[in-house]
Parts: structure tokens; C-alpha cells; sequence
């Protein structure tokens, strides 16, 4: 593949919160600003930018693209708005990648955004028109449903408990304790989780993340341009994207097949044989806390149906040999849908970088990984990063 | 796949998607409309891009660099940028000297018709009617002559 | 953090003081008639006959329900209709407390998706269960379908009312 090497020089990130005062122009403007700041450099030196904001019903404002232009930091540049559902905050940097790789733009800004709470009485309601109108609507569907029946399917098969799947909760709101930026870190217990109200069984409500308002960027550069900011640059080593069928029904739901694809892609890219080795640390998807073990699997970070004992066994925690959602994930820090995929690109950056001070997991880290899943749960994007 | 011929074979699903919004003003809009309420029109000033926002912002668009100066924009320093007739009232964009942007808002019909390029100023609602919104300014009128 | 990252901007607003900001409240209601398709038309009239119809495709030989016009794995035509049964086995199911704007429901909704009989393994579709107990739910248990008299049917996917065990 004739591509360039592109590199990530800087981060930004704001507060998760289920309501912020910002407007989605003025989230998105921190984001970039402080991403901006992290690399040293000015809107002047970015030749492109990617923005991601997932569906238009949150904001309630259509074309949601051109409406956050200007706090993107967009104006009169090369600028597009990329949506791919719950997987759009990792899309955005993929996105950002071709930019660079391809040799159109030296510096690309990639920034995802989200502001969930103007919709009443719950963001949830907007979830309600993605299905079907002949055959699912009627039945009075909501999003819950379709989590909650590929929940119940990866247990049947694999006779996972829900025990098991509480303990990605207990860490992750655990780890979210040392974000300066999260909106649920908690300390709970795995009977906690067990006994918050049944919201679509199995689906609890300490098995899900929150809404929240939000906004994150990352600057992608070429590697000339990176050595000129930094000694340490970090490289986009992979990206990989893929999707299933809509007729959801029809696929087997306990595995995340299209996400095995993506993940292989992305591995292919990075001359990764064995990611299971080779990964150090991984930001995977965590809107319900079975998701991360599902993705972990899709990702071959995991056999299929072994993910519940890795993380029984320790071996995802901060301090074990394979740390999962060091950040404290979507559980702990917060879902702002497309903002929330970009705040695990900004983690692996941080820990590839050593800035993520409390959340810095122990081991020796120099390849990481961030996915996000979304659409009709049939999309993943990844994107794998490297220090050299 | 076989073409259908007979209406009555053709089916059609009808439904609605009820929504609401409730959208805060942002960390520029709240303070802009607090303003408003006062009676006053602030706009937020870029000094190194020589740029003053209207509705303010609290970033540059230029240069992209955090706004933290403010500063006050005379009521009747304003002018008919364009118009037009929306149900037999003037909507006119009004803009103001030495200000980037301008605030829409009903145009006041006086002896003369609305033309582009005539002095106007706000006139706002009176104080206990206020709500901090762009409604706080009742309408634009021609100031002189 | 490291040095280089010392702050995190933002201004939360706690749900008590949303009233202390001049938020601004919108209403819409969307009305929409959407075409039902050339396959989904059919289905939804064998529906009102009380039958459940699905689509072949020649070439990799699966029975594809819901049915549609074209194959999404070969990229062809559909070669043309096939009834398949009104029974089928429980691929999975979930129990729903919830609406879909986040409210508590009185009764909870036991929502399944089922595999049919007579279509290609995996092939189903989502709907309810009825006449069943929570406990008596599993992965893999049969059931039928609970058909609306024939004078109620309109041609919708209510037209079955729900699944019950068999």
C-alpha cells in the first residue's frame, strides 16, 4: 500500500457530564483548542478537519455537521462530518488517517462531539426511530431490547453468568475514579450490580453507561511534520473497519463477527500476528459492561467465551498483563455517543505518552488500541497506535 | 421479482417521531442573553484578528484562540442589512457599525418603506417582559432620517 | 496527569439548577408514511391471511426472512416466494421493564427473537412472548405464533399478537 506514515501529536478532551452548559459548537471548540495546545500548534497549520457526531435527534438540530463548523474549527478548510452510529468517535480518526496517509492534508484535526441531553424526557427516545417501521417499531422496540437479547444470547451460549459480567462494571467505574473527566466513577461491588433495578433483563442498570454531553479531538500528522513537534512521536500503526447486515435478526448475536474483520484489518496493517501478545494495552467499546467482553473476543484480545475468566482472573485490571479500559470506559467516564469513542483514542494517546498519571497502567506500554461499535450493533472501527 | 400492478397489493406504514428539545444558551449565549435582559447588546472581541462576534462567541473562528473580552454594542448604532416580508412583517437582518454578524428581528414599518442601508435601533420589551431571549428586542425602528 | 495536561474544560450543569440557565424548549412531531417496498408489502398482506411468507435466493440457497428483493451476501435477485411455517424456536430473549422513553412499564414485556421454521437456520425475526411464565423462558424453547382473528387483521406485524410455547 503506498500510504504515508501518520502520526498523532496532541489530545483534547472535555468534562463528561449528563448536562453541560456548552453549546455542541462550544464542546467541540475546548476539544480541538486543548488538542490545539497539546501539539503546539495552531488552526492556521491544520490543512483538513474530520468531525464525528452521532445521530441529529440528540441535538435536535439537522445537519449537525455544518452546525458545529465553526467551534471544529472547520471554517474554510477541507471539512466533512463522518457518522457510523456508536462507532463514530474511533471512524473519526480513521478518517483523519486517510487525510494524512494519502498525502492530501500534512496536519488533519479529528474531533467527535456529543450532546445528548437536550432531548427529552431521555436521550433514549431518539434510539426508538433507528429500527424498522414495519417490522419492529409496532412492537413498541427499544434500544434496551436489542442490547439486552444479544446479552442473554452470548450468555446461553458460552453459560456465562451475569456475575461474571458485572466485574467489567465494578472496574471500570473503579478505574474511572483517577479520570479528571468522569461522569460515574463509583466504587461498587459486583452485588451492587446484581441488584440495581432490572431495566431489560438481563440488562441492569449498573450493566449500563450513562448519557452525557461531551467532546474530544486528536491532531494526525505526517511523520515529517511529528518530528518537528516531538521527540516521541506516536504512529497510527492500523486501522480497520467493518459491517454486518441490517437484518439483525438474522445474525447469530454471540459473536461480533464483522468486528473480527476490523480487527484483522487493522492487524493485517500493523504487521500484528498475534494481538493477544503484541497489544499492551486496549480502550475497547463499553456502553454495557458485556460488551467489553464480547469485543474483547471480536478483537482476538480473547478466545471466544473466555473473556469472563480473563477478567475474573485479574489479567484486564490496570495492573494486569492485558489492561482493559484503563480510562474506566463508558461504564465510568461517560457515554456522549460519538465524543465517547474519541475519549478512548485520547486514553491510548495519553498512555502511549505517559500522561495518564493515576491511570497509567503498570506494564511497559507501546502498542495500543481503541474500538467503538455502533449503528444497528453492527459496525466496528479500530484504530492501533504505536510508540516507537 | 415480479412487477406489482394492483394498488391495492402495495402497502404503505404510517407513524409520527415525537420529539423534544431543551437546548441550554452555551457558556457566550448564556451571558449574551443575560445581557439582553439588561437592555444591552454585548458582542465578544478577537483583538488579533481584528474580529468582534455578534452573536458572541467564545472562540475565535479565525484563529481559533479562547474570547474573553467583551464589549458593549450601542443599540442604535445598528443598519438594515437585508430584508424581506414574512407574513406582513419586515424581517431584516440587522447588522451594527464596526461588528461582525448581526441579529435578526422584526423591522418596525414606518412612513417610508424598509430599504437596505437605513440607521435602526433596537428597541427592547419592557423590563418585566423580558426573558432573556432575542425576543427581549421587540423590534428594530429607523433612527433620523 | 503528566504536566502537559492540567485541565479539563467544561461547565456542568446539575439537574436542579437547569432552571437557574435560560434553556430554550422545542416540540416537534415528525409524521411520516413510509413506503412498505415491493417485499414487505407482500409480507405484510400474507400477514393479514395469516401466513408468513419469505423470499429464496437460487444461488446460495437460503430461505431469507424478513424477505426482500435482492440476496445481500450473493448482490442478485431473489428468485421468488416461499411460505414458511408459523412456528419456530427462541434464538434469544430479554424481559423489558422499560419504554421506549425510558419509563417504567406496568407489565414487563417478554420481546424474543425467533428463529422460523421453514426458513434458513438463523433466520427470524423480533416479536413477543405470551401465555408464559418468566420462569418458564429459555433459549431454544418452541413456540407459535398467536394469530389476531382474521377480522382484525390489517396487515402489520401485530397482526400476530404474540409467540407462545408449543
Amino acid at each position: 500500500m503506498m500510504v504515508r506514515k501518520v502520526c498523532v501529536i496532541g489530545a483534547g478532551l472535555t468534562l463528561f457530564r449528563r448536562r453541560m452548559l456548552e453549546t455542541g459548537k462550544e464542546l467541540s471548540f475546548e476539544a480541538c483548542r486543548m488538542a490545539l495546545d497539546s501539539a503546539g500548534i495552531q488552526r492556521k497549520e491544520v490543512d483538513s478537519v474530520v468531525m464525528g457526531s452521532a445521530p441529529d435527534a440528540f441535538d435536535g438540530v439537522h445537519m449537525k455537521g455544518e452546525y458545529l463548523l465553526d467551534g471544529a474549527g472547520g471554517y474554510k478548510r477541507p471539512y466533512s462530518r463522518v457518522y457510523v452510529g456508536g462507532a463514530t468517535g474511533v471512524y473519526v480518526p480513521v478518517s483523519a488517517w486517510w487525510h494524512v496517509a494519502s498525502g492530501m492534508s500534512d496536519v488533519c484535526l479529528a474531533v467527535a462531539e456529543e450532546k445528548m441531553s437536550p432531548l427529552q424526557p431521555h436521550p433514549q427516545y431518539a434510539f426508538w426511530s433507528i429500527f424498522d417501521h414495519h417490522m419492529e417499531r409496532p412492537l413498541g422496540v427499544t434500544l434496551l431490547w436489542i442490547f439486552a437479547l444479544e446479552m442473554r444470547r452470548y450468555m446461553a451460549v458460552h453459560g456465562i453468568k451475569e456475575e461474571e459480567i458485572a466485574q467489567v462494571s465494578v472496574k471500570n467505574k473503579h478505574n474511572a475514579i483517577d479520570h479528571p473527566c468522569a461522569q460515574l466513577p463509583a466504587e461498587i461491588t459486583v452485588e451492587d450490580v446484581m441488584k440495581s433495578e432490572p431495566m431489560v433483563w438481563p440488562v441492569k442498570r449498573l450493566d449500563v453507561s450513562p448519557p452525557s454531553d461531551g467532546a474530544g479531538a486528536v491532531i494526525l500528522c505526517s511523520e515529517e511534520f511529528a518530528k518537528k513537534m516531538t521527540k516521541e512521536p506516536i504512529y497510527v500503526a492500523g486501522c480497520g473497519w467493518n459491517i454486518d447486515s441490517t437484518y439483525w435478526t438474522n445474525r447469530d448475536l454471540y459473536y461480533p463477527q464483522y468486528l473480527e474483520n476490523a480487527a484483522k484489518m487493522a492487524y493485517k496493517q500493523a504487521g500484528i500476528a498475534n494481538p493477544r501478545k503484541e497489544i499492551d494495552v486496549a480502550e475497547v467499546y463499553d456502553p454495557f459492561d458485556y460488551k467489553e467482553l464480547h469485543h474483547m473476543e471480536g478483537l482476538q484480545l480473547a478466545k471466544k467465551g473466555e473473556a469472563p475468566k480473563l477478567t475474573t482472573a485479574g489479567v484486564t485490571q490496570r495492573n494486569g498483563e492485558l489492561p482493559i479500559n484503563p480510562s474506566g470506559g463508558l461504564l465510568g467516564v461517560g457515554n456522549p455517543i460519538a465524543a465517547a469513542g474519541m475519549m478512548k483514542v485520547c486514553e491510548i494517546y495519553f498512555q502511549l505518552t505517559h500522561q495518564a498519571g493515576k491511570r497509567q497502567v503498570k506494564k511497559e506500554v507501546h502498542t495500543g488500541l481503541a474500538q467503538a461499535w455502533g449503528d444497528l450493533m453492527q459496525y466496528s472501527s479500530v484504530f492501533v497506535m504505536r510508540r516507537r | 421479482m415480479e412487477r406489482i400492478t394492483e394498488g391495492d397489493q402495495i402497502r404503505r406504514w404510517n407513524d409520527h417521531i415525537p420529539l423534544q428539545w431543551k437546548y441550554t444558551a452555551g457558556v457566550a449565549g448564556e451571558r449574551f442573553l443575560q445581557l439582553l435582559k439588561q437592555g444591552k447588546i454585548q458582542a465578544s472581541v478577537c483583538r488579533s484578528c481584528n474580529k468582534t462576534y455578534l452573536p458572541p462567541k467564545i472562540f475565535c473562528k479565525e484563529c481559533f484562540a479562547q474570547l474573553s473580552e467583551w464589549r458593549d454594542v450601542p443599540s442604535d448604532s445598528g443598519y438594515v442589512y437585508s430584508f424581506t416580508a414574512v407574513n406582513g412583517e419586515i424581517i431584516a437582518l440587522v447588522k451594527f457599525d464596526g461588528v461582525d454578524g448581526g441579529l435578526l428581528g422584526r423591522l418596525r414599518k414606518g412612513r417610508e418603506g424598509p430599504r437596505i442601508g437605513i440607521k435602526v435601533k433596537a428597541v427592547f420589551r419592557r423590563k418585566e417582559d423580558r426573558k432573556g431571549a432575542l425576543s427581549d428586542i421587540e423590534y428594530f425602528e429607523r433612527t433620523g432620517v | 496527569m503528566s504536566e502537559r495536561v492540567k485541565f479539563f474544560p467544561g461547565r456542568e450543569i446539575r439537574s436542579r439548577s437547569i432552571d437557574e440557565v435560560l434553556a430554550s424548549e422545542y416540540a416537534a412531531d415528525l409524521k411520516y408514511s413510509w413506503a412498505s417496498g415491493a417485499a414487505m408489502s407482500r409480507f405484510l398482506i400474507e400477514l393479514k391471511n395469516g401466513r408468513i411468507i419469505a423470499r429464496k435466493c437460487n444461488k446460495c440457497k437460503r430461505i431469507l426472512l424478513p424477505p426482500r428483493i435482492f440476496c445481500e451476501d450473493c448482490f442478485r435477485e431473489t428468485d421468488g416466494w416461499f411460505y414458511v411455517k408459523d412456528t419456530g424456536t427462541v434464538n434469544t430473549y430479554s424481559i423489558s421493564y422499560v419504554a421506549a422513553d425510558a419509563s417504567r412499564l406496568k407489565e414487563p414485556l417478554f420481546v424474543a427473537v425467533i428463529n422460523i421454521e421453514g426458513a434458513t437456520e438463523g433466520m427470524g425475526f423480533l416479536h413477543l412472548l405470551g401465555e408464559v411464565s418468566e420462569k418458564e423462558l429459555k433459549v431454544g424453547m418452541r413456540v407459535g405464533a398467536v394469530w389476531k382473528p382474521e377480522a382484525e387483521r390489517i396487515g402489520s406485524i401485530l397482526d400476530i399478537r404474540y409467540f407462545k410455547p408449543i
